[in-house]
Parts: C-alpha cells; sequence; structure tokens
C-alpha cells in the first residue's frame, strides 16, 4: 500500500489502516531497539512507544522526510531518553529470579559469536553505535541515517567509521579476563 | 595525503557508500599501500559481523501488534475542523443543567484550569514523591498504615538527603529517602543499614527521578531521586519494640559517567541518620525439614512470616554435571559448560574455572492456614547465603494459625551442557539444554 495513502488515510480517522504499517514495521523497530538497549522487554514497550507517538504526530503533522525514517528517529530518541532516564534511576535487585534478557530457548540458539558481537556493540560510543546498527543492521544507507538523525552524510560517515574502529579495537581485546 | 587522513574514506569504501570518483581514488591508493589494504579488511570484518546480526531474530510478542493497535484506537482525535463544530448552528437551542453552569465566555473557560490546579495542587501536593512510591511498592503496609513517617534531613557540599520514611518486622527493614540538589546528582549511592553496629544485608531497592513516567507524588524543588530500599532483617534477634537503626548514605555527584571520570572525588558524604523505628513483630519457625523425591533433597530451613510478606528459606543441592573435566563461563546472564579442553580465547565471559556446579530454580506454591493458594517469587540461590533459595510471597498471613503447604513441582536447570562447535572464523558457538526435574517435595506444619 502507498505510504501517502496510508498517511491519507490515518489523518482522515482511519486508524485500522494504522496496523498495516505497526505489522510491516515492529518487528523491526524492537530489533533496532533491542540493539541500541541491549534489553528485550525495554526493546518490546520502547517500540510499542513509537508507534503510538507515530500515530499521535501522523495526526498532528504532516512530515517531510519518510515514514521509516520518522519511525526510526521516534525509536531512536525513545532509546536514548529512555537511557537518559535509566542512568538516573536506579534499581538494584539482588537475589531475585534469574530473568533471561530473551525468552528461553532464543537465547540459547544464538551463537558465542552473536554473544560476543552484541557485548562489543552495546560498548561503542552511543552516537557511533545508532549509526552503525542503522547502517549494518537496519540496511540504511548514510543518506537515510543523516535524514533519519537530522544530521550530515558527513557525520554519518565518521561515525560509522570511527564506530567501525573502536568495535574492532573492543572486540579484539577481549579474551580471557 | 596520508593515510590515516583516509581511514573514513576506507570505512566508507567498504560499506559501498562511496562517488565513482571517491571510489577511483581509494582504489589507486589501495593499490600501492599495504596497511590501507589491511586496514580495509579489518573494516570488512566488523561489516560482515555486524550484518550478521540481521540473522537473529527477536522474538515478538504474537499480540504485541494487536496491543499496540488498541493502544492506538484510544488515541482521541484531534478536535474537529470548525464546520464540524458549528454543524448544529440554527438549531433550537435546550438549555441543559450542564450548559446553565457552563462558562459562557472565554475568561470564564481559562478559569476552570486554574481552579482546578489549585484544588488538584492541594491535595497532590501533599504526597512526596518518597511516600507515592512506598505506597506503590509495599502497599499493603501503606494501607495498613504501618509505615512511620520521618523527618531527618542533612546537607553535605550542597546535596541533601531526605529520610522520610521506614517500616520494619520479623523480614524486613524498608526505608525510603529523597535526595535534592544539583541536576547532575541522583540518587546513585551506597546505602548501608546496620542494627547495633550489625550490617543488614541489602535485599533490593528500587528508585525513581523526575521525567520518569512512573508518577508516584508531587516532585519538590529540585529533588532529584526516591529511592526505597529493602534490608533483610532475619539477622535480628528476639522481638525488640523497637529497632535503633542507622542509615549510613553515599551520594554521587556526577552521574555522567564521563563527568564522574574528570572529578577528583565523585563521593558526597557519608550522610548518617540515627533514627529508631517500631518493630512489627512475625513469626520465625526454624524446620531445617528434609524431604527426597526424584533422588534430590530439599531442606526447607526456615519460614518467617511477616506483616510484610512470607519467606521461605530452603536448599536444594546443586547438580554436578556428568563429566568431571568441565569448566564454567559466565556470560551475562547464563551459565554454560564447556569441556575444559574447549579453547575459549573466542569466548566472551570471565574465566577458565573449574566450577562445576549449577542452582535450580523451583516452581512451587504456598498454601496459607485460610486455603488460599500462592505462587512465590522464587530467588536463585545466593552465593552470600551459603546457596540459599528464598521463597517470597508478598501478603500478611501474621493473623492466621493453622496447616501451612509449601509444594515445589519441578526444579529446573539453568542453560548447560553446551555443545561446542567452531566456525571457519574459529568462534565457538554452541546450543545448551536445560534440566526439568519433577517433583513434588512438599512440606506441611502447623504455624501457630
Amino acid at each position: 500500500m502507498e505510504e501517502s495513502y496510508i498517511l491519507a488515510q490515518v489523518r482522515s480517522g482511519n486508524v485500522d489502516i494504522f496496523a498495516n504499517i505497526v505489522e510491516q514495521y515492529q518487528m523491526p523497530i524492537q530489533r533496532y531497539l533491542y540493539r541500541l538497549t541491549g534489553e528485550y522487554d525495554t526493546a518490546q514497550d520502547l517500540a510499542q512507544d513509537t508507534f503510538i507517538q507515530a500515530y499521535k504526530s501522523i495526526l498532528k503533522t504532516t512530515q517531510n522526510i519518510s515514514l521509516k525514517s520518522w519511525l526510526y528517529r521516534i525509536a531512536t530518541n525513545n532509546a536514548l531518553q529512555m537511557q537518559r532516564r535509566k542512568r538516573l534511576l536506579s534499581f538494584i535487585s539482588l537475589g531475585q529470579t534469574g530473568k533471561m534478557d530473551i525468552p528461553d530457548g532464543n537465547r540459547a540458539e544464538n551463537t558465542f559469536e552473536t554473544i560476543a558481537i552484541n557485548e562489543t556493540l552495546l560498548k561503542v560510543p552511543r552516537e557511533q553505535r545508532i549509526c552503525m546498527v542503522l547502517h549494518f543492521v537496519e540496511g540504511f544507507k548514510y543518506r537515510e541515517i543523516a535524514e533519519t538523525l537530522g544530521i550530515s552524510e558527513e557525520a554519518v560517515r565518521k561515525r560509522v567509521a570511527r564506530g567501525s574502529e573502536e568495535f574492532r579495537r573492543i572486540f579484539g581485546s577481549r579474551g580471557d579476563v | 595525503m596520508k593515510c590515516s587522513d583516509i581511514k573514513e574514506l576506507l570505512s566508507a569504501y567498504a560499506n559501498d557508500e562511496l562517488s565513482r570518483t571517491q571510489k577511483e581514488f581509494i582504489e589507486e591508493h589501495l593499490a600501492n599501500c599495504l596497511d590501507c589494504r589491511a586496514t580495509l579488511a579489518d573494516y570488512r570484518v566488523v561489516r560482515q559481523q555486524l550484518t550478521s546480526l540481521t540473522e537473529q531474530t527477536i522474538p515478538v510478542e504474537p499480540n504485541s501488534i494487536e496491543d499496540t493497535i488498541e493502544k492506538i484506537q484510544k488515541i482521541r482525535l484531534p478536535r474537529k475542523t470548525l464546520n464540524n463544530t458549528f454543524s448544529h448552528f440554527g438549531e433550537k437551542k435546550v438549555l441543559t443543567f450542564w450548559s446553565r453552569i457552563m462558562p459562557k465566555t472565554r475568561l470564564a473557560w481559562l478559569l476552570i484550569p486554574l481552579i482546578l490546579l489549585l484544588f488538584g495542587g492541594a491535595v497532590y501536593g501533599a504526597i512526596t514523591v518518597v511516600k507515592g512510591l512506598f505506597a506503590q511498592y509495599a502497599p499493603h503496609i501503606e494501607k495498613a498504615g504501618l509505615a512511620q513517617e520521618l523527618d531527618l534531613t542533612q546537607t553535605i557540599d550542597g546535596i541533601t538527603v531526605s529520610l522520610e520514611r521506614a517500616y520494619a518486622d520479623t523480614n524486613v527493614v524498608l526505608v525510603g529517602y529523597s535526595v535534592r540538589g544539583p541536576e547532575e546528582i541522583n540518587s546513585a549511592l551506597t546505602a548501608e543499614l546496620s542494627v547495633n553496629g550489625t550490617v543488614l544485608p541489602g535485599m533490593m531497592g528500587i528508585g525513581v527521578v523526575p521525567g520518569s513516567d512512573m508518577i508516584f507524588g508531587n516532585w519538590r524543588d529540585s529533588e532529584r531521586a526516591a529511592m526505597i530500599m529493602t534490608y533483610d532483617a532475619s539477622a535480628i534477634e528476639g522481638e525488640p519494640q523497637e529497632l535503633n537503626l542507622q542509615l549510613k548514605l553515599d551520594v554521587n555527584k556526577y552521574v555522567d559517567p564521563e563527568l564522574a571520570l574528570k572529578q577528583d572525588s565523585n563521593s558526597a558524604g557519608p550522610f548518617i541518620f540515627n533514627f529508631t523505628t517500631p518493630f512489627h513483630k512475625g513469626k520465625k519457625l526454624v524446620l531445617n525439614k528434609t524431604v527426597e523425591n526424584s533422588g534430590i533433597s530439599v531442606t526447607l530451613n526456615k519460614i518467617i512470616i511477616s506483616p510484610w510478606g512470607t519467606r521461605l528459606k530452603f536448599q536444594i543441592p546443586t547438580l554436578t554435571n556428568e563429566k568431571s573435566n568441565y569448566v564454567n563461563v559466565t556470560t551475562n546472564e547464563i551459565t554454560i559448560v564447556f569441556p575444559s579442553d574447549t579453547d575459549l580465547g573466542n569466548v566472551p565471559g570471565n574465566s577458565k574455572r573449574p566450577a562445576i556446579s549449577f542452582g535450580f530454580a523451583p516452581i512451587g506454591s504456598l498454601t496459607v492456614p485460610d486455603g488460599n493458594s500462592y505462587t512465590p517469587t522464587f530467588s536463585k540461590p545466593s552465593t552470600f547465603d551459603n546457596g540459599t533459595t528464598i521463597g517470597y510471597f508478598e501478603g500478611d498471613f501474621t493473623g492466621q494459625s493453622g496447616t501451612l503447604v509449601f509444594e515445589i513441582n519441578e526444579l529446573v536447570s539453568p542453560i548447560m551442557n553446551i555443545q561446542i562447535t567452531k566456525n571457519e572464523d574459529g568462534y565457538n558457538s554452541g546450543i545448551g539444554e536445560q534440566k526439568r526435574i519433577s517433583g513434588p517435595w512438599i512440606f506441611e506444619f502447623e504455624v501457630p
């Protein structure tokens, strides 16, 4: 379905048609948020917030960027805000039931390399990590990242390059502790 | 041009993000530069590693899409256009009760929110965030009016900590405090609670800061955080009328790690509060009863019933792996066991130590004397308490006497016995299994 048609329908009050957008982007947005936050449950909540906010903003404004970029922008902001909150919010839990990051089973299927890549990625500085995830995992071109984050393509190139170096450095320095 | 100057371009080249002329320039350079060829190879490895993540699936809850749509449907559409608003224009007006008391002027409309704000503010303002958080965290304690209101304040280095609420019983001591000060501070700190010099083990804590989605009360000026901490009171001897406690806190001046690193000392304090709080009596039963089933002996050591909740302390033997030459690697959340000859060079984790034990997680229920059955929350066996597993259920059963039944139906192991394979790049990967052992292990005893 044509994006502009969906948006026009949403603005005229057709809520159900928004389900198409949710269906199409739920998985990628959630996966993206998982990459940024490293927490499955958080990613799921933030994904839902992202769609709700996107829906509200579709009603209120007309965006001159693509819906995909718009959704990822909201998702990125949500993740950043959450991390700011989390940095400020303390939750210390000792001796709680072991809760797995990803529900049972799926985690076990992930190879160690995947776990290592994920863990390394989470150590790359945030701004660089966002650009890397959008490019490598979500398949965004640098131009699309620039549009999504509202920065220059030059900045994207810099962040991906620096982030890649950082990733390689951290990944290489793992090993036995 | 120096090689270091073209790093960014090399990365973009590896990612196919260069224009044709840029590409040609890079290829020309690469033909004559061994170092840059090596750098490019590195960028390509990173690319390959990260793009491999696209294959990893993230489970999406089956009804999450419906759930999202349902929430969206509840969002009220913005006010319709003027045409709709005045569509009844010219119709005969019938004055209902409501239309008579509705404001007639714009100024009158404007006054409504102001009046509501004044009324609402007065009621809302009376609840501090600590109190609100306490009511959220231990609602049954608040409801029963058992929490003690305190107003102890201390200021060090421009940071003010207020101890506002406390509660103590046979199971736990809860303290609630707020932190005020400059924007960069918060509650990330150490909080040590002691009774007559004996430090009580911390169990858990919950905190909230302004700007979080959770609204528990009214934030005061420059208030940065509210915290509730829970401490294990089971070490307290006897049944005193009240407890003399000391709370010792250290506040992190900067939460931003970058700012924190720049400081000579990031901690303010210690803030020390000496206070007395009423002790709410409960029942402490020492049982040390063992039940065996499926070859596994489970020992129930203690049960502590207090207004805060019921805690069961019991021990389940740890599993020993069949093969003794296994090593244990702990990633963030799962414990995995490898044969000791596995090369762990590429495995994230912390050690190559010959640890071979597993802690089981139980699944079970607690039936209280009035016949109601509850599902307790179980903790992992704690290392600081001789591998004791704790089952906890929130609710005040202190008033009930009679038979209490604690039943464990099943024991679930962590993921273990991972089979290792090495892929062509030399990385280890593995798939594990989870052991589930059926019981039941039933403990029945009388509560006086």
